[in-house]
Parts: structure tokens; C-alpha cells; sequence
């Protein structure tokens, strides 16, 4: 069997055209994909010209904005860790109730004490005893 | 500079051949239906893909050969089985004239399904496309070499299982 002889008879097979009823469908659905993608180009070209009119306004200078946010950054975690430091106030024990009576106490004894020195009671009249001391000029006197 | 083909003319140009070279590769004429769509659409939707290529079936070949791929790699990890659903037959040629013919149409088809996907592309390329082994290196992405002995291997193969019948009609 010659090689050349078997490949023509294999090549002598024609091969099965494709259904003629596919050609209306492949390429109507191929001309509504068609469609699509040009509506959807047209949406990324219009996003583009957004992209590219905010990228004007807000990107003149990149590394602005870099430190801009490398502060946002830095103030952001300051705050965070001061947040963590504050001393909770629910945290301060009640002071025990013998120390509350004690205080009452000592708040009285103050008011009393207070009320005591506005109101002074009048002293009597001290009485006092005949100096013992001599006028000179009446000893004289006297002699 | 020569305007370029339709999306029309390019079908009715090459889907024949396309529609050929995929019913061969898949066995099955749902899938090759698939992959035609899947080839016309992507060339609709980017005609440019088409501007600077010199020869245009094989290019479409090309496509409809990767895409073909995909398709057999998604089916074999999705069904284990597709195997054997390739090995139903699937009518690959215009049905001859005398019955002789017929018997020898069937033995072949039956024999290019034993053949591995990578051969039988190969064969396709070389005896129904007479492409060259540089142009089916190029198209599947091989060395002419491959190509040429990926070729020699597939027909010795068809003709030891075809010589029976060959001997018949010769």
C-alpha cells in the first residue's frame, strides 16, 4: 500500500459542509455581541473621560496626596492608641461605707466646730483683785 | 490597501472548512456549533483581531483549535466519561456515492476517533486543509517537526486499520 495512493483516497472524503440554517444564527448572534461591545466601549470610553477629568483636578501632584494621607495615617493610629490609654472613670471604686460615715462625721464635727467660732458666748465680766502694788507717791503719803 | 472581508463573507468563506476541522476534533456537532459561535463572535466584536494577519483560515483555524481545546479540557474534568462520548460516531463526511465508499467513510471516521486530539488535528490540517507542516506548526502552536511526525504516526495508524478495506475498493 503506497503512501501517496491511501492519502489521496482519504483525501478523496469530502467533508460535511456546515447546516445551512446555522449561518443566520451564528452571525446574528455574533452581530448582536457585536452591538454589545461597542455600547460597552463606549460606556469605558465615557468612564475614561471621567477618569481622566478627576485625574486632572485631583492628581497635579502625587506626592502631596501621598503625605496628605501618610498624616491621616499617622493622626488616625495617635488617636487610637491616646483612645486607649484614657483612665476609665466606670473603673474608680465607691469608697467603702465606714469611710463615707467617717467623713459624715468629720463634716459635722467642722460644722460644728465652724458654728462654734461665729457665735462666741459672751465671757463674764472678769474680776480682778486689788493690785497689791503701791502708788510710790501714796506710800509716801502714807508715811 | 484591500478593504477588509465582511463578517458575512468571512463566513461564508471559511465556516465550512471550520465547521469540518471542529466536528473532527470534538465528535460532536453541538460543541462544534459552540465553537463556530464562539469564533464569528469574538471576530465581530474585535474586528481588528483580523488586520494584520496574512492568512486568514489559518488564523480561524487557529482560534477555532484553541477554543476547541478549552472545550475538551472543561468536558474531560467535568465528565470523565467524555471519552466515550467522543467515540459516538458523528457523520464527518458527505455520504459516497457507492456503498463500497460508504463502508470506507465509516472505517475512517471510526478510525480518526481512536486517534488522540492532537494527531487527528494534524491529519485534519494535512489532508483536508493541504497545509503545509510549517502552517499546522504554526496553527497548533507546534514545531514542523511535531507536526511531521505527529502526522506519520496518525497514518501509519489509519492504515494499518483501514487496510482491509482499502485493499477492498482500490
Amino acid at each position: 500500500m503506497k503512501n501517496d495512493d491511501f492519502e489521496k483516497q482519504l483525501q478523496k472524503q469530502t467533508l460535511r459542509p456546515v447546516p445551512e440554517h446555522w449561518r443566520n444564527q451564528i452571525l446574528h448572534t455574533a452581530r448582536a455581541a457585536e452591538v454589545t461591545a461597542s455600547a460597552r466601549s463606549k460606556d469605558t470610553l465615557k468612564r475614561e473621560v471621567e477618569r481622566g477629568w478627576l485625574h486632572r483636578l485631583l492628581w497635579p501632584c502625587p506626592q502631596a496626596w501621598g503625605a496628605l494621607a501618610a498624616v491621616w495615617v499617622v493622626v488616625f493610629i495617635l488617636n487610637f492608641m491616646g483612645a486607649e490609654n484614657k483612665p476609665v472613670v466606670a473603673s474608680v471604686q465607691v469608697p467603702a461605707r465606714e469611710i463615707l460615715v467617717a467623713l459624715k462625721q468629720q463634716q459635722q464635727l467642722r460644722t460644728e466646730l465652724l458654728s462654734s467660732s461665729e457665735k462666741p458666748v459672751a465671757e463674764p465680766p472678769k474680776w480682778s483683785a486689788p493690785s497689791t502694788r503701791i502708788d510710790p507717791q501714796f506710800q509716801l503719803i502714807a508715811v | 490597501m484591500p478593504q477588509a472581508p465582511t463578517l458575512e463573507e468571512l463566513y461564508d468563506q471559511h465556516a465550512s472548512a471550520l465547521f469540518g476541522f471542529l466536528l473532527n476534533l470534538l465528535r460532536n456537532e453541538s460543541d462544534a456549533r459552540d465553537v463556530l459561535q464562539d469564533v464569528f463572535t469574538k471576530i465581530a466584536q474585535r474586528p481588528q483581531l483580523l488586520s494584520n494577519v496574512s492568512e486568514v483560515r489559518g488564523f480561524l483555524l487557529r482560534l477555532s483549535h484553541n477554543s476547541a481545546i478549552d472545550v475538551i479540557r472543561r468536558q474531560s474534568t467535568r465528565n470523565r466519561n467524555y471519552d466515550q462520548l467522543a467515540q459516538e460516531s458523528v457523520d464527518l463526511f458527505v455520504e459516497g456515492a457507492n456503498p463500497d465508499e460508504q463502508v470506507f467513510q465509516q472505517k475512517l471516521a471510526g478510525a480518526m476517533v481512536e486517534l488522540p486530539p492532537d494527531q487527528r488535528a494534524v491529519v485534519h490540517l494535512k489532508l483536508w486543509e493541504h497545509q503545509t507542516f510549517d502552517s499546522i506548526a504554526e496553527t497548533l502552536g507546534i514545531s514542523p517537526n511535531t507536526a511531521a511526525s505527529r502526522y506519520r504516526y496518525a497514518l501509519d495508524k489509519l492504515r494499518e486499520r483501514l487496510r482491509p478495506i482499502y485493499e477492498e475498493i482500490k
